[in-house]
């Protein structure tokens, strides 16, 4: 009787199942990564047809996402910041450790957005460097002294571990210092760079300089430099007007020159070398720009580019004084406390723990308010300084003596 | 004292410079005491004075090209016209030559 294979003597037996089981194993599992692999590939063909597009191939896993303490915080502060009261509830489950199963599906829908926000910050957190800080506080004091303070790597730490939350928790204000950090890298090795450098060459070329600009940039006081610098380019600019100069030289290239014919000139009535002289002092009006460009200060080419370029665009700011109120202080906080605990009912029969549960409430909501206020605000310098001030009272604040 | 926050005085004492309006006096005892605050209010200070200096730094460099570009362009035109002034001249020099 022919022996079945499966029916090996006892001793070699397990062994060759094993052997058996596995390569069958191997090659299910195979079977299946194929599958998978082909239904990915479909899957995808389809969102390329539907024209849905394709996600990045490190877009975050919720796992991946959960697993790490710093991504885990930041996508609960996105999620907090973009969702609605849908994202609220998710949050809490997510906080107290109470996940469902179907919370997974509902947060998966967001890790797309949550990756996108991350690569985003990612690359402007690599353009915040000591060299970047150092070339920034060449021409603003209040870092120099920062500097001074917690040196160049310092600022960077504190940048750095900001512009992540930055990016999900304020998205607007990401946005300007991204385009900003953008800037700032053209300056250095890209288009603005070619500009720069085309000006440069151009004065050395033409031996410009930008004397009188110069000259009122030597006053000491501010005030008074400030004035002078407007005075001087409003009166070259008023008076002969950029517009104006424009217009002239258009109408020499365009108008009396065009047709090339000397009798047209004749007709026109330019005498050349009047107009050779005319064009020399337009060149020498435009050179004393160029020069100021390169060797000017913030406020000359401010007063320059406002009377040549037309008035820039105002940025909102928000005063000291309006974002003030933004924020709730330790009094405000125990008033508001005070109408809080009257919608309660009767807070006095109310046992020591339910007490500190409504204070948390209370809390949280205020902080709520105040982030919001704070974010409505658009960001902006004194918007963040009131917001750290806020977290660090609310940090330090004793509840108990909300009562 | 209703809190257990050791810089509360510090924050008490900016917000009566901020009650008296003075910017400029505010952000210098923001720099003065930056290291006094906590921690985590020092690295949100620090933010706060550097994305501001940062913004105001790329405008700069923004308003610089926007006026470069302007006075390249008026420049190019000049030099433009004198190049056809200047063939116009020649052109005159050599009809004079010629008697016509």
């Amino acid at each position: 009787m022919r022996e079945s294979p499966f029916s090996l003597a006892k001793t070699g037996e397990s062994a060759y199942y094993r052997g058996v089981q596995l390569s069958f194993k191997i090659i299910t599992m195979s079977l299946i990564d194929t599958y998978k692999t082909e239904q990915d590939r479909l899957e995808k063909e389809e969102k390329k047809k539907a024209g849905i597009p394709e996600e990045p191939e490190d877009t975050l896993t919720v796992k991946e996402i959960l697993n790490n303490k710093e991504d885990s915080a930041l996508f609960g502060d996105m999620l907090e910041h973009d969702g609605g009261s849908t994202n609220k509830d998710l949050m809490a489950r997510l906080v107290s450790g109470k996940m469902e199963a179907a919370d997974i599906e509902e947060l998966s829908k967001f890790r797309g957005q949550f990756s996108e926000k991350m690569r985003a910050a990612e690359s402007v957190r690599g353009e915040l460097t000591p060299e970047l800080a150092q070339e920034i506080a060449k021409n603003n004091p209040d870092i120099q002294k920062m500097i001074g303070l917690v040196g160049p790597e310092g600022i960077v730490k504190a940048v750095q571990e900001t512009i992540k939350k930055m990016a999900v928790t304020d998205p607007e204000q990401f946005k300007k210092i991204s385009k900003s950090v953008e800037t700032m890298k053209s300056f250095r090795d890209g288009d603005l760079k070619k500009l720069d450098d085309s000006v440069k060459e151009k004065c050395k070329k033409e031996g410009i300089n930008a004397d009188e600009f110069m000259k009122a940039l030597a006053i000491e006081d501010g005030g008074d430099r400030m004035k002078a610098l407007n005075d001087l380019v409003k009166k070259q600019w008023d008076k002969n007007g950029w517009g104006k100069l424009k217009r002239a030289v258009d109408w020499l290239t365009t108008g009396a020159l065009s047709s090339g014919k000397v009798n047209r000139l004749e007709d026109s009535k330019i005498d050349i070398d009047t107009a050779f002289a005319e064009l020399a002092k337009y060149k020498k009006e435009i050179g004393s720009v160029l020069g100021a460009s390169i060797n000017g200060n913030k406020d000359l080419i401010e007063a320059l580019n406002r009377e040549m370029v037309g008035e820039p665009k105002k940025k909102e700011t928000v005063s000291m004084n309006d974002a003030k109120k933004d924020i709730p202080t330790e009094d405000s906080l125990r008033e508001g406390f005070k109408k809080f605990r009257k919608n309660l009912g009767n807070w006095d029969s109310l046992d020591e723990k339910s007490k500190d549960s409504w204070r948390d409430k209370f809390l949280k909501e205020e902080k709520d308010k105040a982030d919001k206020n704070i974010s409505a605000r658009g960001g902006g310098f004194w918007a963040s300084i009131f917001g750290a001030m806020f977290n660090s009272m609310f940090t330090g604040f004793d509840k108990k003596s909300l009562n | 004292m209703s809190t257990n926050d050791a810089t509360q005085p510090l924050r008490d004492e900016f917000m009566k410079i901020v009650e008296k309006g003075d910017e400029a006096a505010a952000k210098k005892f923001l720099i003065d005491n930056l290291k006094k605050f906590p921690e985590d209010a020092q690295k949100k200070i620090i933010s706060a004075f550097f994305f501001d200096a940062l913004e105001k730094e790329a405008d700069t460099i923004e308003q610089r090209a926007a006026l470069q570009k302007e006075a390249m362009s008026v420049f190019a035109d000049i030099e433009k016209a004198e190049s056809k002034l200047g063939d116009e001249k020649k052109k005159g020099e050599v009809k004079a030559a010629l008697g016509i």
